[in-house]
């Protein structure tokens, strides 16, 4: 599978998660976030700036991505062809391709094209990321942590879009833990 | 106890620290002591209220508003310790670890 966006917040779990699976990952970040990618587990890293991976002519099953900016029949072109494309967030533009013309793309052929929504979280999909986090199978990329009183440097961060994996935010411990 | 406090829909210098009362819970509710809380890109989109459609989907669900700021509290997703329970809660007790995916 390919993850468009692997080095941010989403990105950087959903390499990990993909890898507890079994799959084989190929990330696509800039070029500073690299090695990070490669350091989580992806077994190929494609620099965006280097290189369009809707045009090298690699084919994948499942590509994720994370607020991505290729036109929706760009990634069609590089998906397998019972391949699947699923988009977790991004710009207004992506999401609005990915809403009405997702279930359209993909009434032409095998290829499915779809909005992964506003995440509905259940209990059991969290006991499975718990014991991936138990396991070390999966562990969170922190890129910064913020106090509480520093929330908006934090926001201000978050939104100039580099983050490598999380921003947290830290509440001071009282003496009663 | 502390709370990150905004008044209107804006850039980060809307967000001010401030002491707040601390909320009981309610029947069938837990009060989590927060350790740490991840920011995440719909916190800025909920606090700008842009793009606009970012208050279509918080501004009923949430209480958020559409033109004027109803709601002032931001955040997602947090992990903590359960520090009491109301009424009816029988899953969870005190001390308990607890990352729930905050639905405010």
């Amino acid at each position: 599978m390919l993850i468009n966006g692997a080095s941010g917040g989403v990105g950087t779990f959903a390499v990990q998660i993909a890898k507890s699976f079994g799959a084989e990952v190929t990330a696509v970040c800039s070029t500073r976030n690299v090695d990070m990618a490669r350091s989580i587990g992806t077994d190929h890293v494609i620099d965006y700036t280097q290189e369009d991976f809707t045009r090298n002519g690699q084919r994948y099953d499942l590509i994720l991505a994370v607020n991505g900016y290729h036109p929706i029949l760009a990634y069609r072109r590089a998906l397998s062809p019972m391949g699947m494309y699923v988009l977790a967030g991004g710009s207004m533009a992506q999401i609005f391709q990915g809403m009405p013309l997702g279930p359209l793309v993909s009434r032409i052929g095998s290829k499915k094209m779809g909005f992964m929504g506003i995440a509905t979280t259940n209990q059991k999909d969290l006991v499975v990321i718990k014991e991936l986090l138990e396991a070390g199978k999966v562990a969170p990329v922190i890129d910064r942590c913020y106090p509480l009183s520093e929330v908006a440097e934090a926001l201000r961060y978050l939104e100039e879009g580099h983050a490598k994996g999380k921003v947290v935010i830290t509440v001071e411990r009282s003496a009663d833990r | 106890m502390k709370a990150i406090v905004r008044t209107a829909y804006g850039s980060p210098d809307v967000l001010q620290l401030k002491e707040v009362e601390k909320p009981a819970p309610n029947d069938g509710e837990v009060l989590v002591k927060i350790h740490a809380a991840s920011a995440n890109p719909v916190d800025y989109h909920r606090m700008r209220g842009l793009p606009f459609l970012v208050r279509l989907v918080y501004g009923p669900a949430r209480a958020d508003g559409l033109l004027k700021l109803r709601e002032w509290r931001l955040g997602t997703d947090i992990a903590g310790r359960v520090e009491s329970v109301g009424n009816n809660v029988t899953k969870f007790q005190p001390k308990d670890r607890f990352s729930p995916d905050k639905r405010c």
